[in-house]
């Protein structure tokens, strides 16, 4: 996820949050992600706090996992380990 | 702020100035850190006694090495206790990882940015050098980057003090020579995933290991997305390798960055730049901003084992 993924994800976290109680972001696929990305999370994490909504993050891999650690928000976003077999949405 | 230099060559000449600095916190009630080495710490605990209990000791051995982390430490340290007293002291000795010629200037410039990163923050703060064992280029640039030094705990002011906008682009303009090695080089044409790509492959090329290929393409990346912001995408990056060391560049006929504090703090507002150069500073040994008549340069070393010297054409 970079400058030019980022922006369609800010998109549909905002939609997201319009519509859910607990928004649940996996990045268990994502093999990278860049400050843009960061950012749009941390967004996404400030308006569901203000919304006392709730926003868990599935872990992506090692670089994904670098970027929080490094800006210390390993420490202040929730998450949770990727279940073994995650249900999409259009499965429910 | 207050930054204050201690040059010392003996124990006493170390003792005669922070212990002082130490019992005049305690009588204050300051919050106390003293970064330093273990036969330091041991000084000041036979001195402190059980008042030794109020302070905070760590061992420099085993504490940060790379400058802009440490700065970002002692950052943490003192925003963490504002609410406490009316100011901080801490005594700054960190061992500095200080070997290639880019690790002695960002030692250097550390010391410089000091004085604005924690200038509207209540800190005393004293640097200890012992001039038996630092690099003399480092003693030097101690004079220039230290409003005041101490001597037998008297305070002097430093006539050679430099303004550090003006110091760090004067160092900065050491480390800007074009490198005489083989330079593997990649228009940025906006497209981040190839920039990602190039960088992986040399840095592999280059003989990194896996999680020093990572924090290379997560700074690299930083870079090239900067330059796209900024410019219509055109920059270049650039690798080549040097003793011990792969150094990154990204050029471009961008404005450039002017602050010489970027990145060195968090970012207040959660901004892309802030956390991108936040990351870059906490991932590289160096990280340095220039402007030339080829645009705008941001050059950046990482230092890394098993690094296959360039065969020699």
């Amino acid at each position: 996820m970079d400058i030019y993924s980022t922006g369609r994800l800010e998109a549909e976290l905002r939609e997201f949050h319009e519509k859910a109680e607990e928004l649940i972001l996996d990045l268990s696929g994502l093999d990278f992600m860049d400050g843009s990305g960061l950012r749009a999370i941390i967004e996404a994490d400030r308006r569901a706090r203000e919304a006392d909504t709730s926003l868990k993050i599935f872990e992506g891999s090692s670089p994904v996992r670098k970027v929080f650690c490094l800006t210390g928000f390993d420490q202040r976003l929730e998450f949770v380990p990727a279940p073994v077999f995650a249900r999409k949405l259009e499965d429910l | 702020m207050i930054h204050k230099s201690l040059l010392y060559e003996t124990e006493e000449e170390f003792l005669s100035s922070t212990l002082p600095f130490v019992l005049e916190g305690l009588e204050r009630q300051e919050p106390i850190l003293a970064v330093t080495s273990h036969p330091n710490i041991q000084l000041l605990r036979g001195e402190l006694g059980r008042d030794a209990d109020q302070v905070e000791f760590v061992d420099a051995s085993s504490w940060h090495q790379r400058p802009a982390i440490i700065l970002g430490a002692y950052h943490r340290y003192a925003t963490e206790h504002i609410n406490d007293s009316q100011s901080v002291r801490v005594i700054g000795e960190p061992a500095c990882l200080c070997q290639s010629k880019a690790q002695l200037r960002q030692w250097q410039c550390y010391e410089s940015i000091l004085n604005l990163a924690l200038k509207p923050l209540e800190a005393h703060i004293v640097c200890p050098y012992d001039t038996r064992v630092v690099p003399p280029s480092i003693v030097e640039a101690v004079h220039l980057t230290h409003p005041h030094y101490l001597s037998a705990d008297q305070v002097q002011d430093s006539p050679r003090y430099e303004d550090p906008s003006l110091f760090i682009q004067r160092v900065t303009a050491e480390g800007s020579e074009e490198p005489i090695v083989p330079v593997k080089e990649l228009s940025i044409k906006s497209n981040l995933a190839e920039v990602r790509r190039f960088i992986f492959d040399t840095a592999r090329e280059a003989g990194l290991g896996g999680e020093a290929i990572t924090s290379l393409v997560t700074a690299g990346n930083e870079l090239a997305a900067n330059a796209i912001k900024h410019t219509a995408g055109e920059g270049r990056i650039r690798l080549w390798t040097e003793p011990g060391e792969i150094v990154c560049e990204v050029v471009d006929m961008g404005p450039g960055i002017d602050n010489p504090l970027i990145g060195y703090l968090p970012p207040e507002s959660d901004q892309e730049e802030g956390w991108g150069l936040w990351m870059v500073r906490q991932l590289c040994d160096s990280v340095e901003f220039s402007r030339g008549p080829l645009g705008s340069t941001v050059r950046v070393h990482f230092s890394a084992e098993g690094l296959v010297p360039e065969a020699k054409t």
